[in-house]
C-alpha cells in the first residue's frame, strides 16, 4: 500500500533494548571507528530510507546520581520512510551482519534470520508511550530529497544558460534539461 | 559543530519524570499541535524532533526494572550547534518548554537559558553510531528544493506540447522562486 499524495511518509521509531555489559564495552570500543567508516555505512545509505538515525548507550539514568542499572541499554532512534515493519525487515534482509554488529549482545536478540523474528524483536522493544513528533518535510522521502537537491543545482545552471536564448533554442535546451534530469523528476 | 547541513550528532536526552506526573505529561505531549502548528516548526533549523514518554525500562527477562522512574525522551535533528539550538528553544518557545519539561526532575526553567542548557546536556545520551541520509543540506534547503522540484514538474506538465514561442512566454511568466 502506498501513501496518498501529500500524506506523511516519514515515521519515527524509538527502541530501547537491554544488552549484556561486555557487549556495551565492545560497542563503546568499536563505535568510534564504525561511525567514521564509509565501508560500514555505505550499504545502509544505499537503502535510502533513513533520514537520520542514532544508536547510543546508557547504563544509568543520566544525571540522577542513581546506581547503575542492572543492565546497559541501547537507545536507537530513527526517522525513516515507510512503515516500521518494512523498515526492520529491510535491515534484516539487506544488512544481516551489520545488524549482528549492533545487537548481537542484546538480551533476547534472535539474529537477523528469519527476518520475521527480528522484526518481532524490534517492534516489541519499540517505545509505545504517548508522543509528539515533528518533521519539517513530512512528505519528502530520502530519495525525493536527494533528487530535489540535485535538481536544484542543475536547474540553477539551466536558468543561467537559458537566459537570452531565442524561442527555438530555449525549447531545445528545455527538452534536453528534462531528458537529462528525468531521474530527478 | 555543523558545516552547512544537519548536525551529525543530533541531540538525545533522557529525563526522569516527576513521580505521579506521567499521565499529565502524556496528555500534554499528545495535546501539542501537529505539522506546521507544532512548536518545533517555529525553529526553522529543525529537521525532526520527538518527545516520547517512556513508561519504564524492562530488564533482560522483560520485567519492569524497579525503582526506575518514567522517562521523557527528547531528541532532535537540526542544523545548528547544540548550544545554539537550545538557546533558540528557550528564546522562541518558553511557554511550551516550561509546559513539557517542568514535569521532569530538576528542571530549572526556560527563563534561565544557561541553566536549562546545562540541565538538558547533563541528561544527554551521546550518539555512538549515526546515519544521515542527506547530511549536507539544511532544513531550509531541503524544503526549498522540494518546492522547486514540484514547480518544475508542474511547469513541465502544463507546457507539454506548446510551441517554442508559447513555451518561452510561459517560462518568462513563471516566478520560479515563489511558485507563482
Amino acid at each position: 500500500m502506498t501513501a496518498p499524495p501529500g500524506s506523511p511518509t516519514i515515521s519515527p521509531i524509538t527502541i530501547i533494548t537491554p544488552v549484556r555489559r561486555p557487549w556495551s564495552w565492545w560497542l563503546r570500543l568499536t563505535w568510534p571507528g564504525s561511525d567514521r567508516s564509509a565501508f560500514i555505512k555505505a550499504p545502509i545509505l544505499r537503502l535510502s530510507f533513513i533520514h537520520a538515525a542514532h544508536w547510543g548507550l546508557f547504563d544509568r539514568i543520566p544525571a540522577t546520581g542513581s546506581d547503575p542499572l542492572p543492565t546497559p541499554y541501547i537507545l536507537f532512534q530513527s526517522n525513516f520512510d515507510g512503515r516500521a515493519f518494512e523498515y526492520a525487515e529491510a535491515f534484516a534482509l539487506e544488512m544481516p551482519w551489520r545488524i549482528r554488529g549492533l545487537w548481537a549482545g542484546a538480551h533476547g536478540f534472535p539474529g537477523p534470520n528469519p527476518p520475521n523474528r527480528f522484526v518481532r524483536y524490534v517492534l516489541s522493544h519499540a517505545v509505545e508511550g504517548p508522543f509528539h513528533y515533528y518533521a519539517r518535510y513530512p512528505t519528502g522521502t530520502v530519495r525525493t530529497v536527494r533528487s530535489a537537491l540535485a535538481l536544484k543545482e542543475s536547474f540553477t545552471r539551466f536558468e543561467r544558460k537559458a537566459a537570452g536564448l531565442d524561442a527555438d533554442k530555449f525549447a531545445e535546451a528545455w527538452r534536453e534539461f528534462l531528458t537529462r534530469e528525468q531521474r530527478n523528476l | 559543530m555543523t558545516q552547512g547541513g544537519i548536525n551529525p550528532a543530533g541531540l538525545a536526552v533522557l529525563l526522569p519524570v516527576l513521580g505521579g506526573q506521567e499521565q499529565t505529561l502524556g496528555a500534554r505531549l499528545e495535546a501539542l499541535p501537529d505539522g506546521d502548528e507544532s512548536p518545533f516548526a517555529t525553529l526553522s533549523s529543525t529537521h525532526f524532533a520527538r518527545l516520547v514518554l517512556v513508561p519504564g525500562l524492562r530488564d533482560a527477562a522483560e520485567r519492569v526494572v524497579p525503582g526506575v522512574p518514567a522517562l521523557l525522551f527528547f531528541s532532535a535533528e537540526f542544523d545548528l550547534p547544540v548550544d545554539g539550538y537550545l538557546e533558540a528553544l528557550c528564546a522562541l518557545l518558553p511557554p511550551e518548554v516550561d509546559e513539557i519539561f517542568e514535569l521532569c526532575g530538576g528542571y530549572p526553567g526556560a527563563a534561565s537559558p544557561p541553566r536549562f542548557k546545562r540541565w538538558l546536556l547533563d541528561h544527554r545520551v551521546p550518539a555512538g553510531f549515526s546515519i544521515q541520509g542527506n547530511p549536507g543540506a539544511t532544513a531550509g534547503e531541503v524544503v526549498e528544493s522540494l518546492a522547486l522540484r514540484d514547480r518544475i514538474i508542474e511547469f513541465a506538465v502544463r507546457t507539454q506540447g506548446l510551441e517554442p514561442e508559447a513555451l518561452l512566454e510561459a517560462w518568462r511568466a513563471q516566478d520560479w522562486r515563489n511558485g507563482a
